[in-house]
């Protein structure tokens, strides 16, 4: 599914055997073999430790815009990019 | 022309400590408006300045730092708050973020770091330790969650269910409530065992702590 349509109620999910990686700093999604496959900023890294498959984009939303106080809108828009980005890089489902 | 000076009021308990910070924001270039170490004078003096930059320490006294933001996001006026604490915690980063903070940062680093905090909550950026952003996101989504499911289980109760909570919540026994309701003893414990099978809580206590956690009373007070 393509994460620019995204709804509110729909969950991300990491993609089954990546993982994240944190060194000095910088985060690395990794395959199963521990090939670095994506790097993330602290923002993006927080986003992907959420992607459970249960919080769904709403509640996502709705926490960015409370910390990082950003406008709803923006907060979804930025999201959605980053979930768009790692989707096509097979590293989030729906 | 160059720039004015960011504005900064510090408030720091420790005497040589807010010293030390208030002599390094200025050799950093900040216009320390005030510099004082309590949280009641802290919030007389944004009054009395209206800073650009609180910076807040979170072990304040007589007010801890995310109470006095609090109370300075309530005076009308656009001022930034940080908060800065010698043991960053999940639960002292809540609280800051409830309090509205605009930052929060590990007092313990750089001077470098406060300074660089201060520009950024100038700036209108959010600044919040990189790895306490997932925990903070995770703990208020879960909040979220929390408030959702308390409104729904307190939706479930009658007008006059609610009226028992709301006076479980100031704090009265049975015979007060019954005296405030002018209905029997026996009424009203049979109206508090029908709220705890609602609320799914197991006490008088836990009932009115939900309703007092998450406004309860006063969010339903309009409804018929």
């Amino acid at each position: 599914m393509n994460a620019h349509h995204a709804r509110g109620h729909q969950a991300p999910r990491q993609g089954p055997g990546i993982t994240m990686l944190r060194q000095g700093g910088e985060s690395v999604l990794c395959d199963g073999d521990g090939r670095p496959l994506y790097s993330l900023n602290a923002t993006a890294a927080a986003l992907w430790e959420l992607c459970d498959g249960e919080t769904t984009v709403d509640e996502i939303v709705e926490a960015v815009c409370l910390v990082c106080k950003v406008e709803r809108e923006q907060a979804r828009a930025d999201l959605t990019r980053t979930l768009s980005d790692l989707s096509r890089s097979n590293l989030i489902e729906w | 022309m160059a720039a004015a000076p960011i504005r900064v009021l510090l408030a720091e308990s420790d005497a040589l400590l807010r010293a030390a910070f208030r002599a390094g924001l200025e050799d950093h270039g900040f216009d320390v408006v005030a510099s004082v170490g309590r949280s009641d004078d802290a919030v007389l003096e944004v009054e009395r300045q209206a800073p650009d930059v609180a910076v807040l320490s979170a072990e304040l006294v007589p007010t801890d730092g995310a109470r006095t933001c609090a109370g300075i996001k309530s005076v009308d006026l656009p001022v930034r708050v940080l908060v800065i604490s010698e043991h960053p915690d999940q639960e002292l980063l809540l609280a800051a973020v409830d309090a509205g903070a605009d930052g929060y940062l590990d007092r313990s680093g750089p001077l470098e770091a406060l300074a660089s905090a201060i520009h950024r909550v100038y700036a209108g950026e959010a600044c919040i330790p990189s790895e306490m952003l997932g925990v903070l996101l995770r703990r208020l989504i879960q909040r979220g969650r929390d408030e959702d499911s308390a409104v729904n289980r307190y939706s479930r109760l009658s007008r006059r269910e609610k009226e028992v909570v709301a006076l479980l919540a100031s704090g009265m026994d049975n015979a007060a409530i019954a005296e405030k309701l002018v209905v029997s003893r026996h009424t009203v414990r049979t109206h508090v065992q029908n709220v705890l099978e609602k609320l799914e809580v197991r006490s008088r206590v836990e009932a009115a702590n939900l309703a007092i956690d998450f406004n309860l009373v006063e969010r339903f007070s309009g409804e018929p």
